[in-house]
């Protein structure tokens, strides 16, 4: 499926009003899926990168899924944004018993902790 | 920022002027420093800067005067030492840094008989906000060898230079999604140490520095980390202060009055350089209510939930439009809006974690930096203000008060207590 900004579905956000024709059928099929299905946490990994690059991480500072959230400006007020990027785009919540150091040690622990819960049915759709 | 330093001013406090103080080294070159300071179009900005209002309904604007003002001084103290002193001198407590006429920033430089020197660095908080001046005492530090240092292209972002044209209108719209977060949280019963009825005479701002040592500092940073997986360290000290607060609270007898603390989050991007000039700063505003603060535990919960909470409803940049849009009005009818939901008491405590000061700075100008504290002054409403901060491995918390809020007992209390609660109290 072709993502558009923030890794969000394509054609999600675009203002354009939308009927119930085949295509959007299709769209909203395409989305479910991508919410419900099984996640792959290298992608997962790789969406929460670009959020972060986008959002948070200053131009030309480099930051990859294994830098250090610590290190890379993630403090409470990006952590929050980063799991609502995570409700909203990646459809999956992370509760707060899973908001440890261990998994909160760089975006590929997130994007793993993600992927489990994922297949653990704590999806928002 | 402007409005607070005209309220405070108005109570006889020294307006929303700040110092950072540090303490350096023999070796430190007043001279280097100087030339820096002469040498930096930055610098000459600032020394020229003032706030202009054209006509009341018109947003205030930055001009800047023909002749720079002096903003160096330096002074010779042959009996004094270099031990750490958190209290300000004369000169510097008796400086005007007023917005409206500049200069807003002052470097006082006292060198002392044994060598070592204090830089006393004042500024309008108008002009600059914390983060900002880490920014540009490592613009001044810099010399031709050094990487990374902020430039004059850092001063200011492109996107303050674009907000010139924002419409009233548009701003008024995003505006509206605060209303409902600041009626909510500001609703009655809220707690005050402000005393009622009309104020007596001019009023005092005093300050006291807790300083914690490395031991107590990594014993800090582990119960922190044990709490809140080392993401949340504000709402650590920000529990621990609104914890320590609700012990004077009882024993003034408050039975239902909540906690309103509005806490500043920098919204500047990691890694960046800049911008120098200017505050970039978003608001939340945190509720506690008796029953849960009791517990530092408790408090941390009820944080957490509220800032995912007003995060998702998008409040602080409502806030922040909300703000943007009343700065065209008068200043009268500015600071009358902005007490409105809370009928005029603003907040329980303004808090803020300021975070490490000049992170990577180990010396300025030539000098060992062996001590460093920012110290701010405190507005009443609502008469306290703590501010946590760390240089090096040493974390700081500074209690700024007016001295009608709090009696002398209280604030050894409130001194016992957040030592207790940063270091002994039970988490869970």
């Amino acid at each position: 499926m072709r993502n558009g900004r923030d890794g969000v579905p394509a054609g999600l956000f675009t203002g354009k009003p939308r009927g119930c024709g085949r295509n959007d059928r299709h769209f909203v099929a395409d989305l479910k899926q991508a919410m419900t299905s099984e996640k792959d946490p290298k992608t997962v990994a790789a969406q929460l990168c670009q959020f972060a690059r986008t959002n948070f991480v200053a131009e030309g500072t480099d930051f990859d899924e294994n830098s250090p959230l610590a290190q890379a400006g993630i403090d409470s007020f990006a952590l929050v944004e980063l799991l609502l990027f995570c409700e909203r785009v990646i459809g999956v919540r992370v509760p707060d018993s899973h908001l440890t150091g261990n998994n909160l040690t760089s975006m590929a622990t997130l994007a793993n902790c993600i992927a489990e819960l994922s297949r653990n049915n704590h999806s928002t759709a | 920022m402007h409005g607070q330093d005209h309220r405070m001013r108005r109570f006889g406090l020294p307006g929303n002027v700040c110092c950072a103080v540090f303490q350096l080294d023999r070796g430190f070159e007043a001279d280097r420093l100087r030339r820096r300071i002469a040498e930096s179009p930055i610098m000459d900005w600032l020394a020229r800067a003032r706030f202009v209002r054209w006509l009341p309904l018109l947003p205030p604007v930055w001009r800047t005067s023909a002749t720079p003002k002096t903003i160096f001084f330096e002074h010779h103290d042959q009996n004094g030492s270099g031990e750490t002193a958190w209290t300000l001198p004369k000169m510097v407590t008796e400086r005007e840094l007023r917005a409206e006429q500049g200069p807003g920033v002052a470097f006082d430089v006292v060198r002392h008989a044994d060598g070592t020197s204090h830089l006393y660095l004042s500024w309008n908080h108008t002009l600059l906000d914390a983060r900002g001046l880490d920014f540009l005492l490592s613009h001044l530090n810099a010399d031709g060898t050094t990487n990374g240092a902020p430039t004059v292209k850092d001063f200011i972002s492109p996107k303050q230079m674009e907000r010139r044209g924002t419409s009233w209108w548009s701003n008024a719209s995003q505006a509206h999604g605060s209303v409902k977060w600041l009626h909510e949280s500001g609703k009655e019963p809220l707690f005050s140490l402000v005393p009622p009825g009309a104020r007596s005479g001019l009023r005092r701002n005093h300050r006291r520095v807790l300083q914690f040592t490395e031991a107590e500092t990594a014993r800090i940073d582990a119960r922190s980390q044990q709490l809140t997986a080392g993401f949340r360290r504000s709402h650590f000290f920000l529990a621990a202060s609104i914890r320590a607060l609700h012990a004077i609270a009882v024993q003034r007898g408050n039975r239902d009055g909540a906690y309103l603390v509005p806490v500043p989050h920098d919204t500047r991007r990691h890694g960046a350089k800049g911008p120098i000039f200017s505050n970039h700063l978003s608001i939340l505003f945190y509720r506690i209510e008796p029953r849960h603060a009791g517990r530092i535990s408790d408090i941390v919960g009820e944080l957490s939930r509220q800032m995912m909470d007003q995060i998702r409803d998008r409040f602080p940049e409502c806030c922040m439009a909300a703000l943007e849009m009343f700065k065209p009005l008068p200043l009268g009818y500015y600071a009358h809006h902005l007490g409105k939901p809370t009928r005029g008491k603003i907040a329980s405590l303004s808090f803020s974690d300021s975070g490490e000061i000049c992170p990577g700075m180990t010396e300025f100008c030539g000098g060992r930096i062996l001590a460093a504290t920012h110290l701010i002054p405190c507005w009443r409403w609502p008469g306290l203000t703590v501010l946590f901060l760390r240089f090096g491995n040493q974390l700081s918390t500074l209690l700024s008060w007016v001295d009608d809020c709090l009696t002398p007992a209280e604030v050894d209390r409130l001194e016992r207590d957040l030592r207790h609660a940063l270091l002994e109290e039970e988490l869970s």
